[in-house]
């Protein structure tokens, strides 16, 4: 071992030729090798989540639904969608009313639970029924942070940016926000949470905007594309897509996107997965313009989807 | 006049010059030299190895400030701490250190062993800032940076170790 380390250029070969293994190792793992992750063997709070799939199994008025570009009733499922030209930028808004909490769900790709499995928001939305779609919170861009769906408890270690908060739907169709720092995913599902997103930041609470102008996520630009949803009242929700990154439009920050939904008189608002896979699927199509680049018109493949759907 | 260790003196040793990887041409001047000038001059060829690692490492720290520079205008605005401070090891770990060797008289040797180990760990730092900003600007996470971090500190400490303690081969070319 000693005489191979003396060796300078076998040893630089040999090492170098492991060090690039490694990397590329490490890089599909994160990109693309997909692994289906064994979630927490923690049951389910199923008197909660039977509450919502028995709501779903009311619905029988769906073939008399009343269908035109902007609009979906059928009597338990209303929906609106406007499209906004604010700040250089066309944003998509869909105004929901349902009867049921069990109208607003979630999904996974490929309904499976892991890291690197991501389907387009408009596939995983077929799948499912959905009428309106957006993408979620993309659980798959990370190994932690609590997964909740469907009142199904994936995964519950916290995740990395615990200063960010969650937004948990509570099965009475509720918005709450929470911190994953302070309550164990298994508390949360106990009391009453079916559906948790982990990304952010909180846009609005209480009626507030409770972002500043300097805010981003991460070390992203201050424009994108972008994904929220809101409450004004009960099971009265807001679902917002920007476009971005495009000549048409530019996107908006995070203050900006706030401010749109307070004026839609969100009491709680939050920023979900944006860039390029900001998707609103509505109706059987993709309303709105994803991208990731600008210059190609194209959806991305992401982990998840909150839908409203049958 | 530099005081140099068992591993100096051998420097001319047959054995050594059969098994090292000298350039026949700083044989040659390693010889010439020595007959004129003694161990002077053997210190004097390691101070111009360092020398030139230094300026290698310099340069790799200019190519991680391009690259990184490239690689933000192509990520929609988007950066990462670690990407950016991707040149640090090579400038701290790698040009500034050699180049005070290369300058100082107060060291003895350099071990080859040592000198291997120092290269990789700055190597595998350089390799984690890298992988740990891709990831970052992608908007993704992953626990595998701290396998660079532990690594590649390990292989400083022992480069560290072997070079104060050990008793290893002098670094020849």
């Amino acid at each position: 071992m000693i005489e191979f380390l003396k060796k300078p250029f076998a040893y630089a070969a040999v090492f170098a030729v492991m060090l690039i293994s490694a990397n590329v190792y490490v890089l599909l793992r994160t990109y693309l090798i997909p692994s289906v992750e064994r979630y927490s063997p923690h049951t389910p709070n199923t008197s909660l989540y039977e509450s919502v799939t028995e709501n779903e199994d009311s619905d029988s008025s769906a073939e008399g639904a009343v269908i035109t570009d902007n609009s979906y009733s059928d009597g338990n499922v209303n929906i609106s969608i406007s499209t906004l030209r604010l700040y250089d930028t066309d944003i998509y808004v869909a105004e929901a009313v349902l009867s049921s909490p069990g109208y607003l769900k979630t999904a996974l790709a490929d309904d499976t639970f892991g890291r690197n499995i991501t389907q387009k928001t408009s596939e995983t939305a077929r799948a499912n029924g959905a009428i309106l779609a957006v993408n979620g919170d993309y659980y798959g861009a990370n190994s932690r942070g609590y997964v909740i769906k469907n009142g199904v408890l994936y995964r519950d270690t916290v995740r990395r940016d615990s200063q960010y908060d969650d937004l948990a739907i509570y099965s009475d169709g509720s918005f709450g926000i929470i911190n994953e720092g302070t309550v164990s995913a298994q508390e949360l599902v106990n009391s009453g949470v079916v559906n948790l997103f982990a990304f952010g930041p909180t846009l609005v609470s209480e009626g507030e905007i409770t972002v500043s102008q300097d805010d981003e996520v991460g070390k992203a630009m201050a424009n994108n594309p972008r994904t929220a949803v809101g409450i004004i009242d009960n099971l009265h929700y807001i679902i917002l897509v920007s476009d971005g990154r495009t000549r048409e439009s530019e996107g908006l920050s995070l203050y900006q996107l706030a401010e749109v939904m307070r004026q839609r008189g969100c009491k709680i608002a939050y920023n979900l997965d944006g860039g390029g896979s900001s998707t609103m699927y509505f109706n059987g199509k993709v309303i709105n313009n994803p991208t990731t680049n600008g210059r190609k018109i194209s959806e991305r493949a992401v982990s998840d989807i909150v839908y409203i759907g049958r | 006049m530099y005081i140099l260790d068992a591993d100096n003196r051998n420097m001319n040793n047959t054995n050594n010059v059969g098994r090292d990887n000298y350039s026949q041409s700083v044989r040659e001047t390693s010889n010439a030299d020595t007959t004129r000038n003694g161990f002077r001059t053997k210190s004097a060829l390691l101070r111009r190895k360092c020398s030139k690692t230094a300026l290698v490492y310099l340069l790799v720290s200019v190519f991680c400030v391009i690259f990184c520079l490239i690689y933000e205008r192509f990520s929609y605005g988007q950066y990462a701490d670690c990407m950016r401070l991707m040149f640090l090891p090579p400038l701290a770990g790698g040009a500034l250190p050699f180049e005070i060797l290369a300058h100082s008289g107060s060291w003895r040797r350099l071990s080859r062993v040592s000198y291997n180990l120092w290269n990789s760990g700055i190597a595998v730092l350089v390799s984690g800032c890298l992988i740990k900003g891709i990831i970052e600007i992608s908007g993704r996470a992953s626990d595998y940076d701290m396998l660079y971090w532990i690594v590649g500190i390990s292989m400083l400490a022992s480069a560290l170790l072997i070079q104060i303690f050990g008793h290893g081969e002098n670094l020849k070319n």
